[in-house]
């Protein structure tokens, strides 16, 4: 009502001013006024006191706007997201755009120019070939969602989306040692519908005769579906369909989860109930849900012991106490020019020594790679790039690989955070076997870009049906680590 | 408001058993031009799905409407195309297909084009496609490209002719390129889904002798790629690239792009966002011409 009233602009006028001196005649202006000292707004279910909600409720009176102003943060919501990257925007995706009926969705981001996400800093590719079937199928799910983007994630009285898909195949290439698990995994890929095939030594040479053979025995390449894209444009059409379809996307940052002791048949235990969040107005907001989701990317870890997992010594619970093994590294990315390099032709080419490279435009651009040794991992605390690792590491490998190479210059680098599964480098998919409110989507260690749509489908599969439909991934589950069945896989960069 | 539609549509079930259906193609690109309304009979009245569309807390929007229509309809077209190709993949298959469906086939050692015949239906029988194999193909007046082009199968393909298709884009070529890898020559005028990173996998057809990008306008860099094409595809002759006009005028912008930028109509948008009624009134700007009337009007 009071909302209609102050449609107009003379009615708001009159009501302020006719406030304001009631106010200073009442001599409560103290109370009523916008003090900048930090301030608690409790969730949903916590009592307030009359006044807060009095000062809650005249606010958009006294700051003179038309409407009332949303809160920064909802006091309460179905179902909560932190992290608003590609996972993070992906899964709101998938709850909302596909049933309705699932209630509010929320979005909490710390930083909406993305300066640190590990996506926007990646090389964006995507390839069909791994040595678990489940990836294979998730990076088929995202190459088929691509595919028909338009159709998924036109917004009305909006441009239409561009994600600037590169059809480029991913080049494994193997040496005599390990050609027989490469022609494994090809079999093992096809039988799922993707299209790779298996290339001799012969062959190679003839299809990219500026490659250098030397200890190469066999490579794999992907005809179809595979490539690299956008990621930054992926999210941001992803974003506009959420806002579009009703998701909200709040900035800030969780720094308490809050616990709640419930009884059950088996004494008192400890559920997650709400978080509170830090917001830039110098404000804590508490934040009530059913079910959180985390996608940090890179800071899971964090994330999963503020919400108290791994530390179920504490409470004397026995089902609870492995962390989530997620941390972050670093890796850098390097931009350099070759003039007489390969052109068109060029896949997204995978050296048996670790490092790679990709076209970039067709300048003679190329960008390329390579993941340095456990007992050499970077220095996480910013993102600053070590030159001597491309001149020691890389350059000599990609240099070896391709002769033109040789005369090559380094124009500029960037490096960016993995989220590093430190047991078996995967997924890690599905709700805490304790914590059965609390959902992961971390540690995906590099395949985040690829596998983030299929990811958003496995959960909303998850809240909506209770199990996986179109995927199954449950040997990606939590539990793995508990039951010590970790899944390994051979394929990563 | 949804039970007052719900009444409508209930009564129009009840009275004509009638459903709306919508000419296809392209949901989100199409324009007002091209849009034809159609009714058609159909016994089957799906409600359910009217009920979930009733769910979702749309702005209930005629563009809405039509949008989740298109949808439909395409789905529906879709199941329909796929419902003719069996399992096992023939070339006699396809170009049944072809031919039932309006487009056009050129086969090796004959002069005729075949389409289908005026009452419908293929003009060869089976028994006799089981020797012939295409050489060339004109599928124009298919729609939905994306749907049937994975279903493709004649590996010996020479000709390929898809003009002012506003679905085939750089998925389709993708596909082309990888069933029939012994094409010579591509027609793909007024394709304006196909971006430059559909040409760049041109590479792959290293017998490609013909291109025709006439009026793609989603091609940027039509005549830097070409020269690079030429480097694996030697005798390859690239034609229509001065019909490719600047994207950098905006003269040259689309209906569509006029209909629902962002930055061309950021007017409307706001005051749709904002929920604001346009209270301004244009009139009140014109300029007026002041005559000697009302300059004695005016105060002193």
């Amino acid at each position: 009502m009071m909302q209609a009233c102050m449609r107009s602009q003379n009615v708001h006028k009159g009501i302020e001013t006719c406030l304001s001196k009631i106010v200073r005649h009442l001599s409560i202006g103290k109370t009523l006024q916008y003090s900048e000292d930090r301030e608690y707004r409790a969730a949903a279910g916590e009592a307030r006191s009359v006044k807060d909600i009095f000062k809650e409720e005249f606010s958009p009176l006294m700051k003179g706007e038309i409407h009332g102003v949303e809160s920064k943060i909802p006091r309460e919501t179905d179902i909560l997201i932190i992290g608003g990257g590609l996972v993070g925007t992906a899964v709101a995706y998938f709850l909302k755009a596909y049933s309705s009926a699932l209630g509010s969705v929320t979005v909490i981001e710390r930083d909406y120019t993305y300066t640190r996400a590990s996506s926007m800093l990646s090389a964006g590719g995507i390839r069909h070939q791994f040595s678990v079937p489940e990836n294979v199928l998730m990076s088929k799910f995202t190459s088929d969602f691509l595919k028909n983007y338009k159709q998924h994630l036109s917004v009305f009285e909006q441009d239409p989306p561009e994600v600037s898909f590169h059809h480029q195949g991913y080049l494994f290439l193997a040496p005599l040692s390990s050609a027989e698990n490469l022609e494994n995994a090809v079999k093992m890929q096809r039988s799922l519908g993707a299209k790779t095939v298996l290339l001799s030594k012969e062959q190679l040479a003839e299809k990219y005769p500026w490659l250098n053979l030397d200890g190469i025995e066999v490579g794999s390449l992907g005809t179809s579906g595979e490539g690299w894209f956008d990621p930054w444009q992926l999210v941001h059409s992803l974003k506009a369909k959420n806002l579009a379809n009703g998701v909200r996307y709040c900035e800030g940052e969780v720094i308490e989860f809050k616990m709640e002791d419930v009884r059950s048949a088996d004494g008192t235990r400890k559920i997650i109930k709400g978080v509170d969040v830090d917001c830039k107005d110098g404000k804590h907001y508490g934040c009530n849900f059913s079910c959180v989701i985390n996608c940090a990317g890179p800071w899971a870890g964090e994330i999963a012991r503020l919400a108290h997992i791994g530390d179920g010594e504490q409470y004397g619970d026995t089902s609870n106490f492995i962390e989530l093994p997620v941390e972050p590294r670093k890796r850098y990315v390097y931009t350099f020019h070759c003039p007489d390099g390969p052109t068109l032709d060029t896949p997204f080419v995978i050296d048996p020594s670790g490092a790679y490279f990709r076209r970039e435009g067709l300048g003679g651009h190329y960008i390329c790679g390579a993941s340095p040794n456990d007992s050499e991992e970077p220095n996480i605390e910013d993102l600053n790039v070590d030159y001597d690792f491309y001149n020691e590491v890389v350059w000599p490998a990609l240099a070896n690989r391709v002769p033109a190479f040789n005369n090559s210059k380094l124009k500029a680098a960037w490096a960016g955070y993995y989220d590093y599964n430190l047991m078996d480098q995967n997924l890690i998919i599905g709700p805490h076997p304790y914590h059965t409110n609390f959902l992961f989507a971390n540690g995906m260690s590099g395949h985040g870009v690829q596998h983030a749509l299929a990811i958003g489908q496995a959960i909303f599969e998850l809240i909506m049906y209770g199990h996986y439909k179109t995927i199954d991934l449950s040997r990606f589950s939590f539990n793995r680590f508990m039951d010590d069945e970790l899944v390994i896989e051979d394929a990563i960069v | 408001m949804a039970k007052i539609l719900l009444r409508v549509f209930r009564l129009r079930q009840q009275r004509f058993n009638v459903q709306p259906l919508v000419s296809p193609t392209n949901v989100n690109l199409r324009t007002e031009r091209t849009f034809i309304f159609n009714f058609k009979i159909d016994k089957k009245f799906n409600f359910h799905d009217i009920l979930l569309w009733l769910q979702h807390d749309y702005k209930l929007s005629w563009q809405e409407f039509r949008c989740y229509m298109f949808g439909k309809q395409r789905r529906k077209a879709a199941e329909l195309m796929l419902a003719e190709f069996s399992e096992t993949e023939s070339e006699s298959e396809f170009v049944t297909f072809i031919m039932t469906r309006g487009g056009y086939v050129k086969f090796y050692n004959d002069d005729v084009w075949y389409t289908k015949l005026e009452k419908g239906g293929s003009p060869l029988t089976t028994k006799q496609l089981e020797p012939l194999y295409a050489e060339g193909v004109d599928v124009t007046n298919i729609e939905y490209p994306k749907v049937w082009i994975e279903k493709m199968c004649s590996p010996e393909l020479r000709y390929f002719k898809i003009h002012d298709s506003v679905e085939f884009d750089d998925w389709c070529m993708l596909t082309l390129l990888e069933l029939c890898p012994n094409i010579e020559a591509i027609d793909i005028s007024g394709c304006t889904g196909v971006t430059d990173n559909g040409l760049e996998i041109l590479h792959q057809a290293r017998n490609l002798r013909v291109l025709n990008v006439a009026r793609c306008t989603g091609i940027k860099f039509a005549e830097a790629l070409s020269t690079y094409l030429l480097d694996f595809c030697p005798e390859l002759l690239v034609l229509g690239i001065d019909t490719i006009q600047d994207n950098d005028h905006s003269s040259h912008i689309s209906a569509h792009e006029q209909g629902h930028s962002r930055y061309l109509n950021w007017g409307l948008i706001m005051d749709h966002h904002l929920g604001l009624q346009n209270t301004l009134n244009l009139e009140k700007f014109e300029t007026k011409t002041i005559t000697d009337d009302t300059e004695k009007r005016l105060p002193d």
